[in-house]
């Protein structure tokens, strides 16, 4: 498990691409339930209801996705990634 | 996973974490997972100058929800009600082309290599359209057109429940014809850029289902898979045996992505995933070994054509049974069993990534 880093300042351009990367190679209906807890902030129940889903797949897809973006933004400490 | 969000009910969550305290492994993910969302926070994305235009459909639905409202983040002066990720689908969508598609009412085709890349670039739209499967003849996938793109990099795009909220996409520039009949499809004038940047993972690849599903298990106390097929028995059917079994097999790039995005399209087709060999109606070799590529599920029988558009887009078929029990009474005629077994092997173009778009 590794140890979170100090939140790197908003504007560090290799953070965010980082970011928009691990979050652009997620599938996309993942990303969407992703995005309206994150961002939104919105409970399982109000995104189903957003997006039409049962409850369950809510839960289901943002567990995918939170697991696929766990190894890109919790087990590499640099975004060693980005530079190809 | 609810544990963590804190959207469990309490009862549940003295468990979970009851649980927790003396699970090393299970507390370990949720720590994981708690991490994943403070940098999604921590390293926020910042989307490029708003663009007009926004996915209507889904901006309401949010703005509904989160009405009168505290947002967690973007309440600052000046600030747009709507958030910058969706100014970046916008974004996106302005940095692609336009090709407004239709599909056809019946009988679509495996898609050809050269549709493939176009879809892919059309799914980064309007992926959103998962509640339109009671359409699937009407459906409309709108790229949008832009003369300019606003931003180096490429951005994940938030998908629009189009057909969900009953609406769709309304870029600038253009009237979407509903329901109108336009060309399969329109050429591209140039070749579309993928959603991701170069060098990004190929979408829709993850961990396998599986270890996801185990993982589900520990972390939610509960399993998220057990609560996903249980809320879809509770709004469909149970322990019904159908009089009607398909079973297919579908040759795909990406065995993994391929079998999540069915497990999302049986339940949003109002049907359910069953284990083949223990499932109660009877899978359709019900002797054969747990099988991680075949997929069995439950559909309302009208949603069995939908369900083949969607396999037929997702790759090519073949090994096709279609069998129907006669003088079934007519309770069992309404649910239809749909094995699935799925075949690695190339179906898009030489050197390109995978595509699953998410069916319309």
């Amino acid at each position: 498990m590794a140890e979170l880093d100090p939140p790197a300042p908003e504007a560090d351009p290799d953070r965010v691409l980082w970011v928009r990367r691990a979050l652009a190679a997620l599938d996309p209906t993942d990303r969407e339930v992703l995005m309206l807890r994150e961002y939104e902030q919105l409970s399982y129940d109000e995104i189903a209801g957003a997006i039409g889903v049962p409850t369950g797949t809510v839960r289901s897809r943002l567990f995918r996705a939170r697991m696929a973006l766990r190894e890109k933004l919790v087990g590499q400490p640099q975004p060693s990634i980005v530079r190809t | 996973m609810a544990y963590v969000d804190g959207q469990l009910p309490a009862g549940r969550a003295a468990d979970v974490g009851a649980h927790l305290d003396g699970c090393d492994d299970c507390r370990a993910l949720a720590d994981d997972l708690r991490r994943v969302s403070a940098r999604l926070h921590d390293w926020r994305v910042e989307a490029p100058p708003a663009e007009p235009g926004l996915p209507r459909a889904l901006r309401e639905a949010v703005d509904h929800v989160v009405d009168g409202r505290h947002r967690s983040w973007g309440a600052g002066p000046g600030r747009a009600s709507w958030p910058r990720w969706s100014l970046a689908a916008a974004s996106l969508a302005a940095a692609v082309l336009v090709v407004l598609f239709v599909r056809p009412d019946a009988g679509p085709s495996p898609l050809a290599p050269d549709e493939t890349a176009t879809r892919a670039v059309a799914n980064a739209d309007t992926s959103g359209t998962g509640g339109t499967s009671g359409r699937a003849g009407e459906r409309s996938e709108r790229i949008a057109r832009s003369e300019k793109s606003t931003g180096p990099v490429p951005v994940p795009v938030p998908p629009a429940p189009l057909a969900t909220a009953g609406v769709l996409v309304d870029l600038p520039g253009e009237p979407v014809a509903l329901g109108a009949p336009p060309p399969r499809q329109v050429a591209a004038p140039e070749s579309p850029a993928p959603p991701s940047a170069p060098g990004a993972a190929p979408p829709g690849v993850g961990p396998p289902l599986p270890d996801l599903a185990r993982q589900a298990r520990a972390a939610d106390a509960g399993g998220v898979a057990a609560a996903n097929l249980a809320e879809n028995r509770r709004e469909s059917f149970e322990d019904v045996r159908p009089a009607r079994t398909v079973t297919l097999t579908v040759t795909v790039d990406d065995v993994p992505a391929a079998r999540r995005a069915l497990e999302s399209r049986a339940a949003e087709l109002g049907g359910r995933v069953v284990p083949g060999p223990a499932d109660p109606v009877g899978a359709a070799a019900p002797d054969a070994p747990p099988d991680a590529n075949r997929l069995s599920m439950l559909l309302p029988a009208d949603r069995v054509e939908a369900a083949l558009e969607s396999l037929r887009a997702l790759g090519v078929l073949s090994d096709l049974g279609d069998a129907t029990e006669p003088d079934a009474p007519a309770a069992r005629r309404q649910v239809v069993l749909l094995t699935v077994l799925l075949r690695t092997g190339h179906v898009s173009g030489a050197g390109q990534a995978p595509v699953y778009r998410h069916f319309p």
